[in-house]
């Protein structure tokens, strides 16, 4: 899953990335309003975490902005805790909102639930035939049997499990599987594809030849 | 005016005193009509009880033979008899001649008008002991003169009872641009300040009134938005630094991690911790302006010793930022604070600095005049754009917020270098011209208040 972070704080920018990459999310980060929507319009994010106060651009500039062509997730962080301003905020198309200063596994959580609930799905664990992935502990079993995925393996096999039954090309895999400093081979997601049907059976992902991968169509 | 208290409420005090006077002068007018109107009937009676004596009296004869007469036609006299009545005598009842109902005479000798019971009299002595009475009833103009008193103090009641009415009427009428006024200041409140006096629907009288309780309201208003956004600001500034804490101590805690991770994470906090205590001891210093609290000394201050100690301070954070500084000597004297002062240009100076380009030169100068003492603080940076000029000494106001983040600024430096020239008597003021640069002007008074050197 990736995530875009609009923070001019860059300290605060820089925890909240460490934080987010550790719990298996692609981040980027921009430090002001503009490289904000600049991202946000040139890649496609999972969700957003965006902070009100931004110089440049400021964070409802950028929420109307964004909201007038996509409907990608918002978490808005804001100085602000009058009721006046949050109502504010969600009527502008933030999805939720925080309070500064926050919980750090709040704020996962709700990305997470964000993230769900924009794939149509509500609950926190996916089940594909015999294979369950918990997307809170970041686990797959198959068969009640734990099988080990690299981090990234864990990403793409949640990525196609949101999008169960759609066809996800290879262009929608990188976009949101990886961030910008990633080092991206052309192969390597076949490298994964193979060492994903190995755990989880040959079935579990089918590939359209030249367009890309179904899980359980 | 919805509960007036009877003693305090003008309607009343207005309406009473209307009574009073008005009451006043029905009575005296009353009076006086009453009086010239008594004057009127009894002259009347007077003058023709004094006609009737007179020709009573001139109408007396004597004769050697036949002694005294009345030589008057019957037909006459009856009419005297009408309404009165007459008495002639002579001597001691030598001669008597009466007609109506005389009363006793109880006048002895003296002559003139008498008033009785229902009749008034008149009495009158001729040449040769020859006295005359008469008498007329003045019943009828008593009871002319009662009904005219009763119509009176009708009449006087009568317009007493609607003049208050109509006074009540037009009182109410007037005071009720007076109510509606204070029912609007009423409903403004700490929560809506935004409601205004309708002075158009005043009348003339109250519209001085109206529209300074507007300028009041409009005062008052923008000092509570004021008040508003600088605790909303002063509460970002510090959520801010907060988060960054909170945050890097969460994440460092959620495992095990590398000595340099944990050094990379406590240097983020100090960061943030010594951001947060710039920005309280500001606030603070602030809060104590606006309570009065700052106290001026007020010693002499060699002000180009306190401009070379500030340029040589500032003289890492100019190379580092690759500005030169300058400075015009001259050597003024000025009473007040030294530290603060001190202050004031070392925040003048790091600003200039702060905000220039990369070899870019800052000039301060000093000059005296005759009783002011002028610091300038110039600089060939990229200059405040004019839209943000009049706001540059507003708490928290930043013309670029991330170029001020960045350089570590509060917001909170230009408010705070103003609050201290002013509190000695001084000015300051800002001109700039984008891309080119800005002046910031500091005036200080050389004598503040007026105090003397010290002999």
């Amino acid at each position: 899953m990736r995530i875009l972070i609009v923070e001019d704080e860059a300290d605060l920018a820089r925890v909240l990335r460490a934080a987010l990459e550790e719990d298996g999310f692609a981040c980027d980060t921009a430090l002001d309003g503009r490289d904000g929507l600049f991202r946000m319009e040139s890649a496609t994010y999972d969700a957003i975490v965006l902070d009100l106060m931004l110089p440049g651009l400021d964070g409802r500039t950028l929420l109307a902005k964004l909201r007038a062509r996509k409907s990608t997730p918002v978490l808005v962080l804001t100085a602000r805790d009058e009721v006046r301003d949050k109502i504010a905020l969600i009527n502008a198309g933030a999805d939720d909102y925080m309070t500064k200063p926050f919980d750090l596994a709040e704020l996962i959580a709700r990305l997470r639930a964000l993230i769900r609930r924009s794939a149509n799905v509500a609950v926190p664990t996916l089940e594909i035939g015999d294979v369950k992935i918990d997307t809170v502990a970041r686990s797959v079993t198959r068969a009640g049997a734990m099988v080990d995925l690299s981090p990234k393996e864990y990403a793409l096999v949640e990525y196609l499990a949101h999008h169960r039954g759609a066809l996800v090309t290879r262009t929608m895999i990188y976009d949101h599987i990886y961030d910008d400093e990633d080092e991206t081979l052309s192969n390597v997601l076949d490298v994964y594809v193979s060492r994903i049907r190995k755990r989880l059976g040959a079935g579990f992902i089918r590939t359209r030849r030249g367009e890309g991968y179904i899980v359980d169509a | 005016m919805r509960s007036p208290r009877f003693a305090s409420s003008l309607l009343w005090t207005a309406l009473v005193w209307q009574g009073l006077v008005l009451a006043m002068v029905i009575v005296v007018f009353g009076t006086v009509l009453h009086w010239r109107t008594r004057h009127a009937l009894f002259g009347r009676v007077d003058a023709g009880l004094q006609d009737r004596a007179r020709m009573l009296a001139t109408s007396m004869e004597q004769d050697v033979i036949t002694g005294w007469d009345l030589e008057l036609e019957a037909d006459y006299l009856a009419t005297f008899t009408h309404s009165g009545w007459y008495e002639v005598k002579v001597g001691e009842g030598k001669f008597v001649r009466r007609g109506g109902n005389v009363p006793e005479d109880r006048a002895g000798d003296s002559v003139g008008f008498f008033d009785r019971a229902d009749d008034r009299e008149f009495v009158l002595t001729a040449p040769k002991r020859v006295r005359v009475r008469v008498g007329q009833s003045i019943v009828a103009e008593r009871e002319e003169l009662r009904s005219m008193l009763l119509f009176t103090a009708v009449a006087g009641a009568a317009v007493l009872a609607s003049a208050l009415v109509g006074g009540w009427w037009l009182a109410t009428r007037t005071l009720r641009p007076i109510a509606r006024m204070s029912a609007t200041a009423g409903s403004i409140s700490e929560r809506d300040l935004t409601q205004r006096i309708d002075v158009s629907a005043l009348p003339g009288e109250l519209r001085d009134l109206g529209t300074t309780l507007n300028a009041a309201f409009a005062r008052l208003e923008s000092a509570f938005e004021r008040q508003a956004r600088f605790t909303a600001d002063a509460s970002h500034e510090m959520r801010t630094p907060l988060s960054v804490l909170r945050a890097q101590a969460e994440h460092a805690l959620r495992k095990e991690r590398s000595p340099s991770e944990y050094r990379e994470g406590f240097e983020n906090c100090l960061r943030a911790t010594l951001r947060m205590t710039h920005v309280v001891e500001q606030l603070l210093a602030l809060a104590r302006a606006d309570a009065g609290e700052v106290r001026v000394a007020r010693e002499p201050v060699d002000l180009d010793a306190l401009v070379n100690d500030a340029v040589r301070e500032t003289y890492g954070e100019a190379a580092s930022a690759r500005v030169t500084v300058s400075y015009t000597a001259h050597a003024v004297t000025v009473r007040g604070d030294e530290a603060l002062l001190h202050e004031v240009v070392v925040n003048l100076l790091s600003n200039a600095i702060r905000y220039n380009k990369s070899g870019g030169r800052v000039h301060v100068a000093l000059r005296p005049e005759a009783e002011w003492c002028v610091l300038t603080v110039e600089d060939d940076g990229e200059g405040i754009p004019a839209d943000a000029l009049p706001h540059v000494f507003e708490r928290f106001f930043r013309v670029d917020l991330a170029r001020t983040r960045e350089r570590g600024g509060s917001g909170l430096g230009l408010s705070i270098t103003q609050r201290i020239v002013e509190a000695h008597g001084g000015s300051i003021a800002a001109s700039s011209r984008l891309g080119e640069g800005s002046v910031f002007t500091v005036t200080l008074p050389r004598n503040p208040h007026g105090e003397r050197e010290p002999a």
